[in-house]
């Protein structure tokens, strides 16, 4: 008996319902993030460089000028 | 341990014949089949897969072989001395989990160390559940602080201006550590002054259903053995957010973490690799984390790792042309691009075109022996990483499902966040529910 087409048959069948999936599941997590309640007056937390204290105190510099490896 | 290398470069040399066998088979097998390609698109189709299919072999072999020689290298000896360790456990509402992760924390086995909770400012329990463990525990001090909400790497950065330790272990509060995480971490830093950081492994705690049982396999296959691959050279590319030990001086160097990226441990990371130190992986330094159990949880937590990984990559890209910055960060950068965006665009794009090519023109048996090869793969290098960190052999099976489905689905989803990511899309932090699993 010969296993190749049904075997083809079934890779076929599952990616394509994987390809399918996948897609139908990123656009539900999408829907869902967009429906979820915003916290109000959430603050933005990005975009400031830090600068380490005791870096900046041992070398008079911040961020990227500390000691490097030996 | 003579014994234990020998049996590890046994498997390692059979399983390499075994697929170079396997392989030439069925190239052999395909080649005599003489298949008439109808048309150029077609043909060139092949080719491209042929080579997207040689490439993922080449890279198995490459990632098994330098795994396994770290592990070969792996044997360290015992540090000189036992510093004082600090533990940062940054915890935005993390009630469901703190209490368990604290727990795990004081039966470490180490002679001095200290654990600083950070409360993110959570608006449920989590600083009242972790007070009740502040104050001495024999060998572990343990301090719990609050703080405004703003972000983990601040919540990190709060922490690492009030440790005390010549040593810095960063982990999540959804996470568990095992008892000889430290004494494992700290041999390769102690007397190796040129070594910035440490990478733990991470293991799925909850194996609760089949999707988590698929990221179990990952974290093993797909996540430690690149690190221990990487490990080798001292260039781990992502130490990961639930366990990750640094030299204090190391951390200074960089300015500690930064703020504008949502994958702040692979930017921190990059950062210690620009600066020129070596970023080893201790496979026997062991967190456990909660995994998402469901598939939108998990496509929400891989599209925040996908952009914020391209975010990392981004703030060095001038280096990717430019590397007098030292070698090895213009090559982990990109690795870093051809894992996080060529490699599931060529999954992808794999996957469909074959698909396609296999029902217009009938090329059904290609198709099996596309799919035949990458299972043997899959199943050979599940069969390896699961023996070589002694997991459960019951996980080595969904390899098979691995390809066919999970992978297929990250990949797509780590496509579209890319081309959100360079559409410049808004996005938060979005922080997954925890399940209270450990």
């Amino acid at each position: 008996m010969d296993v190749v087409p049904y075997l083809s048959a079934i890779i076929l069948i599952s990616t394509i319902a994987t390809v399918l999936l996948a897609i139908l599941s990123y656009a539900a997590f999408k829907l869902r993030d967009k429906r979820k309640p915003k916290q109000a007056g959430a603050a933005a937390v990005f975009f400031r460089r830090y600068r380490c204290e005791g870096a900046a105190a041992a070398t008079g510099a911040g961020a990227g000028e500390g000691p490097s490896p030996p | 341990m003579a014994s234990l290398r020998a049996r590890y470069a046994l498997a390692v040399v059979g399983l390499v014949v075994v697929l170079g066998a396997i392989s030439v088979a069925l190239y052999l097998f395909l080649i005599e089949q003489r298949f008439s390609l109808p048309n150029t698109f077609v043909q060139t189709s092949m080719w491209v897969l042929l080579t997207f299919l040689l490439l993922l072999i080449g890279r198995y072999m490459a990632l098994l072989w330098f795994s396994y020689l770290n592990h070969l290298d792996g044997d360290v000896p015992e540090p000189s001395r036992l510093p004082l360790i600090s533990i940062l456990v940054p915890a935005y509402n993390e009630g469901a989990v703190i209490q368990g992760s604290i727990r795990s924390l004081l039966s470490l086995d180490y002679p001095r160390y200290e654990v600083l909770v950070i409360d993110d400012g959570s608006k449920d329990k989590t600083y009242l559940y972790a007070r009740q463990f502040e104050g001495e525990h024999g060998r572990a001090t343990v301090r719990v602080f609050r703080k405004k909400n703003g972000g983990k790497s601040r919540a990190l950065n709060f922490g690492i201006e009030r440790s005390q330790g010549e040593f810095i272990l960063c982990m999540d509060a959804d996470s568990t550590l095992a008892p000889q995480t430290l004494r494992k971490a700290v041999r390769h830093l102690v007397d190796s002054p040129s070594v910035g950081a440490v990478a733990g492994s991470v293991k799925v705690v909850n194996r609760t259903n089949w999707l988590s049982k698929l990221q179990a396999l990952e974290y093993i296959e797909g996540l430690n053995m690149v690190r221990s691959a990487q490990g080798f050279f001292r260039l781990v590319n992502i130490i990961p957010g639930p366990i990750g030990l640094f030299r204090r001086a190391a951390l200074e160097s960089v300015g500690g973490y930064d703020h504008d990226t949502f994958a702040e441990d692979c930017d921190l990371t990059l950062k210690l690799i620009a600066r020129g130190w070596q970023v080893k992986y201790e496979p026997g330094a062991a967190a456990r984390t909660e995994a998402p159990e469901g598939l939108l949880d998990l496509l929400k937590q891989r599209y925040r790792w996908t952009r914020g990984i391209l975010q990392a990559i981004a703030k060095h890209k001038q280096r990717l042309i430019d590397p007098r910055a030292g070698l090895g960060l213009t090559f982990t950068l990109w690795y870093m691009i051809f894992e996080g965006i060529l490699w599931p665009a060529m999954n992808v794009f794999g996957n469909v075109l074959f698909v396609f090519v296999a029902t217009k023109y009938g090329a059904a048996l290609p198709l099996v022996i596309w799919f035949a090869q990458l299972t043997v793969l899959d199943l050979a290098a599940a069969l390896y990483c699961v023996s070589v960190e002694e997991e459960s052999m019951a996980l080595v099976p969904y390899a098979i499902y691995y390809r066919a489905f999970f992978a297929l689905i990250v990949d797509m989803a780590k496509l579209f966040a890319t081309v959100e990511e360079l559409c410049k899309f808004k996005m938060d932090w979005g922080k997954l529910d925890r399940l209270g699993r450990i």
